[in-house]
This record gives structure tokens, C-alpha cells and sequence, in this order.
């Protein structure tokens, strides 16, 4: 009779993986070169979507996202379907995600407009949502302050993680406290001062973890018109579009390793005199070489399978 | 809300106005559903005085937007859908730009700073809103404290809720309260 064992302990023949990048060198190219985003289901959980804005040219589905609304005791109540924008600001969103992605199919998950009351409630009803239905990326470009819904933000946004949702959320402007952006579990965005929308940075000091453009960004708005608009609510829907190309081109990707790949390819990695983000395939060292080559790795030669 | 509430709230405005080089800005507080304006600055004195009271329409408008998603935005020239503000009703214009910033308190959106019109005609810049957004958060401690200090008891149906949502989030500090209430109706 064998002793039961915890879940985590496996043997390392169940855990095989038929195949794994090795010898790759994560650059753009290799991350999204030739992508365009088909395959990837994307949620924009916001104020709506205009579905018609020529700009979107077909690439909401309309029948795959929902409103949430409240019931007469304030209940937050799922309501598949097509809907409109109350604000601009979904639009906005999709528009970005779209302009990078355009062969992402986006859908609307509306928490905005009814009313300015139970927003946190409403906001979290539809994110469950999105995470429960599957979408590959999901993108939040608002934020609670309500210190009682962090452990709520905090379970579904872990969810997410787990299941291979990544959620892009958009930072606060000043040091202020908003969820679910300080958790680990999301990406934090907030602006940058490039006008390319595929330069973006990687900030060395979290929560925020990267930094995408922000500013000046032209974006489709409600009744088919546009605004020049500036926020990070515009920043989160880059690396949400970003990450879309990447899980297009690379399907098995989970949330975990698109943080490391945006990481490896953000503009200031990149552009470092010494280069970082190559993986090789790793030869067992000698464990004398081992011990002496941690006390002096750091980051940037980080190349395990680079000659000595 | 008292003059000197007030008049701290029009001082915040205005150094608001001055550190973004706007040309004018408004502070619409937020009660249960509704945006209303407590205070304005730039323009003439009359212009600020006379649209204090007015409310914004809820469920459209960036004002609207910004209360819900707590995140400032900022709309530059050439954003013809700048007519659609509540700015063009309160100035009898569209304005050239627009900046809105959330006024929070600790854990909530109370209000909305609004400003116009950047001079010279050009955007507002990140600087602009995080200059805004901070001073919009002093506005929100502001209009908190006006709020914990009126005497008005919430309505019943905002007591109501509060407790639906108790006992939907944290089933055992709704225990808690719902005994404390019982307690003292016996």
C-alpha cells in the first residue's frame, strides 16, 4: 500500500512536458513578430463598447460579453448580450487593444453607467465574470479604494492567475491605494512619455510593473468620434493588446510567463548595454561552479548556457 | 455646506487652476447618485458663483465616468466629443480641453474636480493630471469631512443597502451589526 502524498508532490515523469522553448532568445520578434492576435478572446471590462465604432471594424463580439446590473436590493445581476457604451471609455479601451491586436476577438463586460452607487460590487460581479467565461486577456483600466473589497479583488484576480487569465489593470495617477492593482496576480500599468504604442517599459519598483503609452493617445469615443485623451486608463489596454499578440503567437503561455516575456522585451530591458532575457537550454554545472557562479551572477549576464 | 467649507473648496480650485493653467474648474460633489457643483473658480466671480448648485446628469459625461472608475482622464483639442460636457452647458461653449480628476477620501470617490480649457490652447499634460489628481484628493478629505460633519443621517434606503451588501461580502460582520441593531430596538 502506497503512503497518500500532497498534490504538490509529484513524480517528475507525471510533470514531463512534451516539449519547452529552449535555446530562445526573447526579443519582440520571437514574442509577437507576425502576430496578429486571432485566437485570443479578449474582455474589456468597463463602461461598455460602441460595437459599430468604424474604428472596431467587426472585431467586438457582441454576443460574448454582458452588463452587470443591479437588482431593486442593489444585487448585482449578469445580463448576457449585446449593450451600448455609457461613457466612451470601453470604447476607448477596445480601440487601443484593436489598433495592436486586430485579429483579437474583444468582448464588453459593462460595470459602468447605471449608477454611482455599488460600483466595487458591480466591478467585481463582472470581472468573476470574465475569469468564469474563459478569456484569455482581460482588461481593467479602473480601480477600488474600498478596503473591503480587497480580499474579494484579491480571490478573483488569484483565480484568474491560475486559470490562464492575464488581467491588465491601470495603476493610480498619484500613491494612492486602489485595487486590484497592487496585486501580483494582475499587470499594473501606468503611462509612459512614448508615442509608440509598442514602447513600453518595465518599472523596477512595483506594484505598477510596467509602463506603457499614456499620453496624447487618439481613441474612438461614443457616437463614432474621437478623443485625444491622456490617463493610464489608456496605458493598462497597450500591454492588454501586447499580451494578446504574444498569447496569439505562443497559445500555451500562462500569465506568469507573459509577465517575464513583457519583461524581457520592455524598451529599457531591451535596450540595456547588457543584454538580458536570453534562455538556453541549461548543462548541469559542476556544483563547485555552481556555488562560485551565484555569489557573482546578477541579472543582466544571466545566460546559463553562454560559454564561461 | 458651510462658507468656510466652501471657501476651502474654492481655494483648491483655484490653486488647482493656476498649477494645471486652466482657465476655469469646478468641484461636483457626489451624493448617493447625483453630481453637484459646491464651488467654482475662474471666469468672473458671478460666472463661479452662479453655477454652484447645478447638478450634472448621471450616467454620461466624463464626470460621470471618472466617479465610477476613480481614474483622472484627460480630453485634448480636437476631441469633438467635448460638446457632449457638462463644461459646454456650464461656460455656453464647448471647451477647447478638458481635465477631470477624482476627489477620494480614504476609501471612496466623493467628488470630481473639473478644469478647462488649458491656456494657450494646447493639452493637458501628465504633469497637469497628477497635479490635479493630488489636489483633487485634498478636495476629497475636504468634502468628507463636510459630509461626516453634517447632521443629516444617511436615508434609510442608503442604510439598507449598506446592510445588503454586508451580509452579502462578510456574512460575519453582518451578524455582528444586525445584533447591535436588534439590541437596541429591543
Amino acid at each position: 500500500m502506497t503512503t497518500p502524498r500532497p498534490a504538490y508532490s509529484r513524480d517528475s515523469m507525471v510533470l514531463a512536458l512534451p516539449a519547452v522553448d529552449a535555446n530562445v532568445e526573447l526579443t519582440p520578434e520571437w514574442a509577437w513578430g507576425g502576430a496578429t492576435g486571432a485566437g485570443v478572446r479578449i474582455a474589456v471590462v468597463d463602461s461598455g463598447i460602441d460595437a459599430t465604432h468604424p474604428d472596431l471594424d467587426g472585431c467586438i463580439d457582441t454576443e460574448g460579453g454582458a452588463v452587470v446590473e443591479l437588482d431593486h436590493d442593489q444585487t448585482p445581476r449578469i445580463v448576457p448580450g449585446p449593450h451600448q457604451d455609457a461613457f466612451g471609455h470601453g470604447t476607448a479601451c477596445a480601440g487601443i487593444i484593436h489598433q495592436l491586436a486586430p485579429g483579437a476577438s474583444i468582448a464588453s463586460v459593462r460595470v459602468l453607467g447605471q449608477s454611482l452607487s455599488s460600483t466595487s460590487e458591480t466591478v467585481l460581479a463582472g470581472l468573476s465574470w470574465a475569469v468564469d467565461q474563459g478569456f484569455d486577456i482581460i482588461n481593467l483600466s479602473l480601480g477600488s479604494r474600498k478596503r473591503d473589497w480587497a480580499l474579494a479583488f484579491h480571490d478573483i484576480c488569484d483565480r484568474a492567475y491560475f486559470e490562464g487569465a492575464f488581467i491588465t489593470t491601470a495603476a493610480n495617477n498619484v500613491e494612492r491605494i486602489t485595487y486590484p492593482s497592487l496585486f501580483a496576480s494582475v499587470a499594473s500599468v501606468a503611462s509612459n512619455l512614448s508615442d509608440d504604442p509598442f514602447r513600453f517599459h518595465y518599472n523596477p519598483e512595483p506594484p505598477t510593473e510596467f509602463l506603457a503609452r499614456g499620453i496624447d493617445v487618439e481613441v474612438p469615443w461614443l457616437d463614432h468620434r474621437h478623443i485625444i485623451t491622456t490617463g493610464n486608463s489608456f496605458a493598462a489596454p497597450h500591454i492588454a493588446g501586447i499580451a494578446a499578440l504574444m498569447k496569439s503567437k505562443h497559445a500555451h503561455l500562462r500569465p506568469f510567463q507573459i509577465k517575464t516575456i513583457l519583461w524581457a522585451t520592455s524598451a529599457n530591458v531591451q535596450d540595456a548595454s547588457e543584454r538580458a532575457g536570453r534562455l538556453s537550454r541549461v548543462e548541469r554545472p559542476d556544483p563547485g561552479t555552481l556555488a562560485r557562479t551565484t555569489r557573482t551572477l546578477r541579472i543582466a549576464d544571466w545566460s546559463p548556457g553562454a560559454p564561461a | 455646506m458651510s462658507e468656510l467649507d466652501r471657501s476651502t473648496i474654492v481655494a483648491i480650485i483655484k490653486e488647482a487652476v493656476g498649477a494645471s493653467g486652466a482657465t476655469a474648474g469646478w468641484i461636483l460633489e457626489r451624493r448617493a447618485d447625483v453630481l453637484t457643483i459646491v464651488g467654482a473658480s475662474g471666469g468672473s466671480p458671478q460666472w463661479a458663483r452662479s453655477i454652484v448648485g447645478r447638478s450634472a446628469p448621471v450616467g454620461s459625461g466624463t464626470a460621470s465616468m471618472v466617479a465610477q472608475s476613480g481614474q483622472p482622464v484627460a480630453l485634448q483639442p480636437g476631441s469633438t466629443a467635448l460638446e457632449d460636457e457638462i463644461g459646454t452647458h456650464l461656460l455656453g461653449r464647448t471647451p477647447a480641453s478638458l481635465l477631470c480628476a477624482p476627489c477620494t477620501d480614504d476609501e471612496q470617490v466623493v467628488g470630481v474636480l473639473q478644469l478647462v480649457d488649458k491656456l494657450g490652447g494646447g493639452p493637458f499634460g501628465f504633469d497637469d493630471v497628477e497635479i490635479a489628481t493630488m489636489l483633487a484628493s485634498i478636495a476629497g478629505v475636504a468634502l468628507a469631512q463636510e459630509a461626516t460633519a453634517s447632521t443629516e443621517p444617511p436615508p434609510p434606503e442608503q442604510l439598507d443597502r449598506e446592510l445588503r451588501r454586508l451580509a452579502r461580502a462578510e456574512p460575519a460582520r453582518y451578524v455582528t451589526v444586525a445584533r447591535v441593531i436588534e439590541a437596541l430596538l429591543a
